[in-house]
């Protein structure tokens, strides 16, 4: 399992999973970003050769969208900021991604880390679980 | 390509987006922060491409600064990172204000 610590409450996980679910199902029925921040994050994704240069917005929300359904992706809580924000980390064609998201289901940021689980545990992000444990359908 | 110039393109080419995320701009900071293990391995001109991209950091600071502060205090992400005092690229707060000061 990546990176991340376990720790809180049962009171509080089990709300955080709550959120959690609840944010990540809006984002499966449409990716949502922040207004204009869409097309940043594209550009970005494809300078970094992380998407090929042909790839468009819809492109880029497809692949969060399949990290996002798929069962065996990683729930993560980043507990630090007065915002609060929501990760999941899932592998696709056998790059890592890490999508991240505030509990409104708005887009923060998707990409694949250098090293996920050092990420993880530097910024400190808790582990709730697996997706297939916490957003039922 | 080796893993230090696979580092150093990163840096490179994302320190080019300071206002994308501040998660992304954490990840630009740990990249910098292998960089400074690893420069011992780089040539003369890899290490120009890195003073380049420093010049590039140094100019977007207030943007970067901006991005992370919005995921908690700077000081506290450097706590949870155990970032050594030498990695001046941390101090984004320190670099703003010294900017500031200058102008």
């Amino acid at each position: 399992m990546a990176g991340g610590v376990v720790e809180g409450s049962v009171d509080d996980v089990e709300n955080r999973k709550q959120a959690a679910a609840k944010a990540i199902r809006v984002l499966r029925s449409q990716v949502r970003w922040k207004p204009g921040k869409d097309a940043g994050h594209l550009a970005k994704r494809k300078v970094m050769g992380h998407l090929p240069a042909e790839a468009t917005a819809d492109d880029y929300n497809t692949l969060i969208g399949a990290v996002l359904n798929e069962v065996n992706s990683l729930i993560y809580h980043y507990p630090f900021s007065a915002t609060d924000y929501y990760a999941v980390s899932g592998s696709m064609a056998d790059v890592v991604w890490l999508v991240i998201f505030g509990a409104d289901g708005v887009m923060e940021t998707a990409f694949p880390p250098d090293d996920l689980a050092d990420y993880l545990t530097k910024r400190g992000f808790v582990l709730l679980g697996q997706m297939g444990e916490i957003v039922h359908e | 390509m080796s893993d230090v110039e696979r580092l150093l393109e990163h840096y490179i080419k994302g320190v080019r987006f300071p206002d994308v995320s501040g998660f992304e701009v954490l990840e630009l900071l740990d990249v910098r922060s292998k960089l400074a293990i690893r420069e011992s391995e780089l040539d003369p001109a890899q290490l120009a491409k890195l003073e380049d991209a420093d010049g590039v950091f140094l100019q977007h600071a207030p943007m970067l600064y901006e991005s992370v502060t919005e995921l908690g205090e700077l000081s506290e992400l450097r706590h949870r990172a155990a970032v050594p005092c030498s990695h001046w690229w941390w101090y984004l707060e320190k670099l703003v204000q010294s900017q500031s000061a200058e102008a």
